[in-house]
């Protein structure tokens, strides 16, 4: 009798204990989760239409922490451009820094990161496959770039041989009004060039400028900011991600954070306002 | 009486002798296995040993399901489900001739402990399609992205496997690799996994970081 009890007891205590350390949701996230939502659904417009403009001398801002970066993202930085651009530059003779894509993201994103990467190795070693292949877009870069032709030479050139389909251009250079971005392109081989040389990179400066909008909002007694972004002619989602964080290769971030009204990275609309994630 | 005790046990003695001295044979005409991959020969042979047991990880009987679930015979339909044999036949035919991989498709860090001579590191989770690396693996793998979509007319024929029958990581590979558009009839599924090989005492292969 009297064991059945200390049984009957033990049983109800390790019930109790693991009803209590059941991990509780993050109410927290969940809130930032919703705040996001709301707010971005807002789709008043600014009013001001940017023009596509920074220069290539001026790499741009990484903006003050804001929104909390939306859960299930895929891992930030892509490799489509950064590639397009290490392959230009090898073209040119130039070294490359680094291939690898910059030190952020989640401990999750830097293991599959470095898992891909190995297998990647592992793949090509077996197969003989080359660890680049030159694309038509690199190699016409790389030819009118050698030949010193002008930038807008080469806009004329790349948009001519985009609508010809002769090559292929990454979706996120391709602007509200359907050409190719030149400028994000020559400036992120510019950027790289300068970090490969060895030269430090020009101060950033703070987010600005047309299109941009910064909101607080109060809730709860602290005060979130966000960032939006209104889309102009001119502009890709390239250059929006060189605008705010510096790096077109960054596209990606802005991209998942507006899925509920981009269908596809070369389908910004001028006049569409984007929520900008920080990073 | 003793003497015929005596007789009966040397008699059991000298017919037992025979038995440990057999060769442990891979089938009844094959000893072993040489296989040339890329310049490099792997051999392939059991644990001689008759007395050998397993200890460790893979000893182990029983895994909490979920996440370990026991895998259906099949992975997918059109996908080939294989045994050790056809593994062997299949590094010795396809992938020794370049147009086939033996691919590995648990996590880096127990490919390391090791695996299948043979075989290439892929993890199952690269492959799902929010790896922004996916493409490039199918790249490598020999699919040629055209008109949006993927080509795999010349991609190489993938035989998957994983740690055993109770180890979900080379269907859900297999998965993605459908998912991705691979053809079901360039995939083999060797659903016994490294396990259903080592039990077997066959070759192991600890990978040596090149």
């Amino acid at each position: 009798m009297f064991r059945t009890l200390v049984l009957a007891a033990a049983f109800f205590g390790i019930t109790l204990a693991l009803i209590l350390l059941q991990p509780t949701p993050d109410l927290h996230s969940a809130e930032h989760e919703h705040t996001v939502t709301r707010t971005s659904t807002d789709t008043s417009l600014n009013g001001t239409i940017p023009a596509a403009s920074f220069a290539t001398s001026q790499p741009v801002p990484t903006p003050t922490p804001t929104v909390a970066a939306p859960a299930n993202r895929r891992p930030s930085g892509d490799t489509e451009l950064r590639a397009m651009t290490h392959g230009v530059l090898s073209g040119l003779g130039i070294a490359p820094a680094s291939l690898d894509v910059a030190d952020d993201g989640t401990e999750a994103e830097a293991a599959l990161r470095d898992m891909s990467l190995s297998a990647l190795d592992g793949l090509r070693k077996v197969t003989g496959q080359p660890a680049s292949v030159e694309t038509p877009l690199q190699r016409l870069i790389v030819q009118a770039l050698r030949a010193g032709q002008t930038d807008s030479y080469i806009d004329t050139l790349l948009n001519e041989a985009a609508s010809m389909g002769e090559i292929a251009v990454p979706r996120a250079l391709i602007t509200a009004d359907g050409r190719v971005d030149t400028h994000v392109i020559l400036s992120s081989i510019v950027a790289q060039a300068t970090k490969a040389s060895g030269q430090p990179e020009a101060a950033l400066a703070a987010p600005g400028g047309a299109g941009v909008e910064v909101r607080t909002v109060q809730r709860a007694g602290e005060s979130v900011q966000y960032n939006f972004y209104t889309v102009g002619p001119g502009d890709s989602l390239g250059a929006i991600a060189a605008k705010f964080y510096g790096d077109a290769a960054r596209y990606n971030n802005i991209f998942e954070a507006n899925r509920t009204r981009l269908s596809s990275p070369d389908k910004l609309r001028v006049g569409q306002r984007l929520v900008i994630p920080t990073i | 009486m003793l003497r015929r005790f005596g007789l009966s046990f040397v008699f059991t003695s000298i017919a037992t002798l025979p038995v440990t001295a057999q060769d442990v044979r891979i089938t009844q005409d094959m000893l072993t296995r040489s296989i040339t991959l890329n310049g490099a020969e792997i051999v392939i042979d059991r644990i001689q040993d008759g007395e050998h047991q397993l200890s460790g990880d893979f000893a182990r009987t029983s895994r909490a399901c979920p996440p370990f679930f026991i895998t259906p015979m099949t992975a997918a339909p059109g996908v080939t489900t294989i045994g050790e044999l056809e593994v062997m036949d299949f590094l010795e035919t396809q992938v020794a001739a370049g147009t086939a991989l033996l691919l590995d498709s648990r996590l880096p860090e127990f490919f390391g402990k090791g695996s299948i001579p043979g075989s290439l590191n892929l993890p199952f989770a690269t492959l799902d399609s929010a790896n922004p690396y996916r493409d490039d693996i199918l790249i490598a793998l020999g699919a040629t992205a055209s008109g949006g979509g993927w080509d795999f007319s010349s991609a190489k024929t993938l035989a998957l496997f994983g740690n055993g029958a109770w180890c979900d990581q080379s269907s859900r590979a297999i998965q993605h690799l459908l998912g991705a558009g691979y053809p079901a009839e360039k995939l083999l599924y060797y659903r016994g996994g490294v396990q259903s090989w080592l039990q077997l005492g066959l070759t192991h292969h600890i990978p040596t970081g090149g």
